[in-house]
């Protein structure tokens, strides 16, 4: 007997539970005054050796239990000489059912032709062989089947909107090489397309499956293919009431296409564009979808397009994409930049930089004087930014407070002299996320890395881009180590321990508190190379036009940046996937993560505002008809390693050593070891 | 004792008695008339028959008008009915005190019987003397046939309290050895004691030629062992425990004690002694009438 899973076994010292048990437990018995005691002990003595018996008979079956359920875990497989030594074929019978294989060739697709080659096969093999059928895109599969199950389970079988993924079987095969019985023929047969992605798996393969054989057929069209695919789509952006998207058409097939590219969204007019594409052309066609005047981006921060070809041709599954295009609810940043000379210089001028580098969105900056700024100045902006703690109040710290729950960013640089007083009221008022309480005046590096990727109010691509900056050959000259309070986090760190950023969110909005200067009086960072990476991502997302859409095998990922802070304040939003069914989905940070796409089509959220994700095929997975006998020889022998049954050591010539699994008749007697565990325990109380 | 003088008295119980005849198997010499057919005559108070008078006999047996009206000398004879002694053995040990359930302890039971056989007794014109013990005679009422002596008896019976081990055949011994007259023996005990030693202390009574009654208390659950759970049994004379599983050892332990009460029936029946086993659950009066019926029948 060998076992699968042996690990498991260690779940047997689980009996020591019952033993300790039985070993410490004590009955408690009731006292009562008798008289006629002398009746009593020859049975009692008759009892307590029954009892006894029957408690190590308990203990035993409870053990018994224990044990074989571990067993069962464990995977046992009873291994047996089979008389005669006469060899078995184990056929795994792999078969694509993925989107491309719906391709209609004549008056059938290729996944019908497919079916029908496999049911031939399974036909031809021997009497005795077992069959095991692999689904690659649904990931089905059922082993140990005799013909005629097989054959069923193959007309079973039906096209799913994904793309072939070979982990599974791959895995599913070397364990079947592992656990085959000694002297069994391991062969394997794979019928596909062979579309690029199947083919740069098998060619990705790190460890080839051992197999006794392995062929494959391959399902491609009788006649050139005739098949073209929109395989992508970007939004260029929005100018003015006109939104520009760019649209990858392939012709995949061998003959030339004319079609028309049709954009639309709900609402909008749509937009047209003839296509002419040479065989085997990719072509960018851009496509103006016209917002109209009404539209309104605060109540439409979603729209769904649908980009598709008319008219259909062979594979329809391909010809539309859809593209979720998040339109910012503003275009214009505020910033109010408060002063008290030139220090902010270099600030500036990177918000200079920022304003130029995005087309979609502008920056407005207005600077004011520390000593002139006025509550009324501070409610126009959207973020304000001290250039060093502030030395006096002119203003009331509740505007600020109101400012930051309102939606509003409040960013304060430290320097190494500054009003303590006023500090620690506006950290008490909760304007200033941690209080600076001692300079430390030494050479320190920021971390390579913020701390935490996900927080509102700060963009991780940006974080990211940062970080090719290295911020940590930066020098800064020292820091403020300061009091934090449980409410503010502390976003990036210096490599010895005190913090570089501090966020405080509070109602729509957040504090933030930078840990070096403005300027370069405390170090090198604002003149550095990643000052300006910095400042963008102090500021947080910039307002660009965004577009999601996501193939059918990823986990979609929405940014809720630009949509409406009440909607980021939640934690879980209900959502509609794109086979109708009502689901939910987790928000962290300001990002909202869906659940894993069913079928192609819309993932949206269920709401006054609608955010839209659209699920299409893999960009490749259509491409039909690309792959060449000597590809796909060439993948596969990369993917398997073929070895010979009688090549085996330790084995007789001739023998044929079967290795049944027995979790049948484990379970079996399992249950039949509990019953009977329950009939002694009833009859130990009567 | 859980009631008073009164309550063994009860006239509803006692009417059922009232109603019944105990007579003795064997005659006993007594001074009272009664019920009871005496083996003696000549020294009686109810005439039998006249015979003729032989020089020898005494004068005053001489029926004078006889004489006067035949001119023979006959002598009158007379049936004399006598009463007998009723000894009632009380067994007050500690195990007499268990009560199982709802039922009343077993002595209690057995003062109950005490009772109304004293008023039986007494209501025939019967010397009736009680006798409780344990491990010795602990109180002892000497005989009388005086109403009254019922007082006597009833509040005897009430005072009694349990306690020590039983020695029953020693008592038996110490009875027989000390009555004077011959009787009725009732022993009213659970027998819990050697049974070879009770055989022996009851022979003895019946060598002496004693009629001798055992009435067997026991509890309902000393012969059914009704408990349930895990007991921790305490003997409540010796102190000894024994922890067992009732449910378990139930029909072991009705097994034995149905065979030690068949031995009980055999041995008593062999010395021609009256047995009858008295269950505290079931009424008294029930048991006794039952009793009663079956002592009429055997006479």
């Amino acid at each position: 007997m060998s076992f699968l899973q042996w690990t498991f076994l260690l779940g047997a010292l689980a009996v020591a539970g019952p033993v300790l048990a039985h070993l410490l437990s004590k009955p408690r018995f009731r006292r009562v005054p008798f008289t006629m005691l002398r009746f009593l002990r020859s049975g009692q003595r008759e009892s307590q050796s029954r009892r006894k018996l029957r408690d190590l008979l308990v203990l035993l079956l409870r053990c018994a239990i224990i044990t074989l359920i571990a067993v069962l875990f464990a995977r046992p497989m009873l291994h047996r000489q089979e008389r005669g030594g006469e060899q078995r074929s184990l056929i795994h019978v792999a078969l694509d059912d993925s989107m491309s294989m719906s391709y209609r060739d004549g008056s059938r697709t290729l996944f019908a032709r497919m079916i029908e080659a496999a049911c031939d096969r399974v036909r031809r093999a021997p009497e005795k062989a077992r069959f095991s059928i692999y689904a690659l895109a649904s990931r089905r599969s059922i082993d140990g089947l005799n013909k005629q199950q097989a054959l069923a389970e193959i007309k079973r079988l039906a096209v799913v909107p994904a793309s072939a993924d070979l982990a599974d079987f791959l895995s599913a095969l070397r364990q079947a090489g592992r656990t085959a019985p000694a002297g069994d023929r391991l062969r394997v047969c794979i019928m596909s397309d062979f579309a690029p992605n199947a083919l740069r798996q098998f060619e990705q393969v790190l460890q080839p499956a051992p197999v006794h054989e392995w062929t494959y057929e391959l399902i491609q069209p009788s006649d050139a293919a005739e098949n073209t695919a929109v395989t992508g789509a970007r939004v260029v952006g929005v100018a003015g009431s006109t939104l520009d998207v760019d649209v990858t058409v392939s012709n995949r097939g061998g003959t030339a296409q004319e079609r028309t590219l049709v954009a639309q969204s709900p609402d909008l007019k749509e937009a047209r564009a003839d296509v002419a594409l040479a065989p085997k052309e990719q072509r960018v066609v851009r496509m103006q979808m016209d917002l109209g005047r009404t539209f309104s981006r605060s109540e439409r921060p979603s729209l769904p397009v649908e980009l598709s070809l008319a008219p259909a041709d062979r594979l329809a599954a391909d010809d539309t994409y859809r593209l979720a295009v998040h339109v910012p609810a503003a275009t214009s940043t505020r910033v109010l930049l408060v002063r008290k000379a030139q220090e902010t210089f270099l600030f500036e001028t990177a918000l200079e930089a920022l304003g130029q580098k995005s087309s979609a969105s502008t920056l407005d900056v207005r600077t004011v004087a520390e000593d002139r700024v006025t509550s009324g100045q501070i409610n126009w902006a959207d973020i304000v930014v001290f250039s060093c703690l502030p030395a006096e109040l002119r203003y009331r710290t509740r505007d600020l407070e109101t400012f930051i729950t309102g939606g509003g960013k409040v960013i304060f640089f430290a320097t190494t002299i500054g009003n303590s007083k006023i500090a620690e009221r506006l950290w008490r008022e909760g304007v200033l996320p941690a209080l600076p309480e001692r300079w430390v005046e030494e050479t320190m590096y920021p971390q390579a890395r913020p701390c935490t990727r996900m927080c509102p109010g700060f963009d991780d691509r940006t974080a990211r881009s940062l970080s090719n900056y290295r911020p940590d050959k930066i020098a800064v000259r020292g820091c403020w180590l300061c009091r934090v309070p449980a409410e503010t986090r502390c976003l990036w760190r210096f490599n010895n321990g005190p913090g570089l950023l501090y966020s405080k969110p509070a109602g729509l909005g957040s504090a933030v508190l930078v840990n070096t200067s403005i300027d370069d009086s405390l170090g090198l960072l604002a003149k550095s190379s990643a000052w300006v990476a910095f400042c963008s991502y102090l500021l947080g997302e910039d307002q660009e036009t965004r577009q999601f859409s996501f193939s059918t095998g990823e986990r979609p990922v929405l940014s809720l940046a630009g949509s409406s802070r009440a909607q980021q304040r939640l934690a879980v939003v209900p959502v509609e996937n794109c086979d109708g069914g009502k689901t939910r989905a987790r928000i962290e940070g300001d990002r909202l993560f869906l659940p894993a796409p069913k079928g192609l089509g819309w993932m949206k959220t269920l709401g006054a505002t609608a955010l839209y994700a659209g699920i299409n095929l893999p960009a490749d997975e259509t491409d039909i008809g690309s792959a060449t006998s000597e590809l796909v020889t060439d993948a596969l022998t990369r993917a398997f390693v073929t070895t010979e049954p009688s090549s085996r050591e330790g084995e007789p010539a001739r023998a044929s050593l079967e290795r049944k699994p027995i979790w049948k008749t484990l379970a079996w007697v399992i249950i039949l070891l509990v019953l009977l565990e329950s009939t002694v325990t009833s009859r130990l109380k009567r | 004792m859980a009631g008073t003088t009164r309550d063994y008295l009860d006239p509803i119980f006692l009417s059922k008695l009232a109603n019944m005849e105990l007579v003795a198997r064997c005659a006993v010499e007594g001074f009272f008339s009664g019920l009871h057919p005496s083996p003696f005559q000549g020294f009686s108070v109810e005439y039998s028959d006249h015979r003729e008078y032989y020089p020898g006999d005494e004068v005053k047996f001489v029926d004078w008008k006889i004489f006067a009206r035949t001119d023979r000398l006959c002598i009158k004879r007379f049936h004399q009915e006598t009463n007998t002694c009723v000894y009632i053995l009380l067994d007050v040990s500690k195990s007499m005190a268990f009560a199982g359930g709802q039922a009343v302890r077993k002595v209690d039971y057995a003062s109950f019987l005490a009772a109304a056989l004293s008023y039986l007794m007494l209501k025939q014109g019967d010397s009736t003397a009680l006798v409780q013990f344990a491990e010795r005679i602990r109180t002892q009422i000497p005989p009388a046939s005086k109403r009254t002596h019922l007082n006597a008896i009833l509040t005897a019976l009430q005072r009694s309290s349990v306690g020590g081990r039983t020695n029953l055949a020693g008592v038996l011994h110490t009875v027989a050895e000390t009555t004077k007259r011959r009787g009725l023996i009732i022993l009213i005990s659970d027998l819990l004691d050697d049974q070879g030693d009770i055989s022996r202390g009851l022979a003895h009574l019946k060598f002496l030629k004693h009629d001798v009654i055992v009435f067997h208390v026991l509890d309902h659950q000393e012969l059914e062992l009704d408990y349930e759970g895990l007991i921790e049994f305490e003997d409540m004379e010796s102190k000894d425990k024994v922890r067992a599983f009732p449910q378990s050892i139930r029909s072991g332990y009705q097994q034995r004690v149905g065979e030690f009460l068949d031995d009980v029936r055999k041995t008593l029946g062999k010395n021609d002694i009256d047995y009858c086993q008295l269950d505290t659950s079931e009424p008294l009066d029930r048991a006794l009438i039952a009793y009663l019926v079956k002592r009429r029948r055997l006479m």
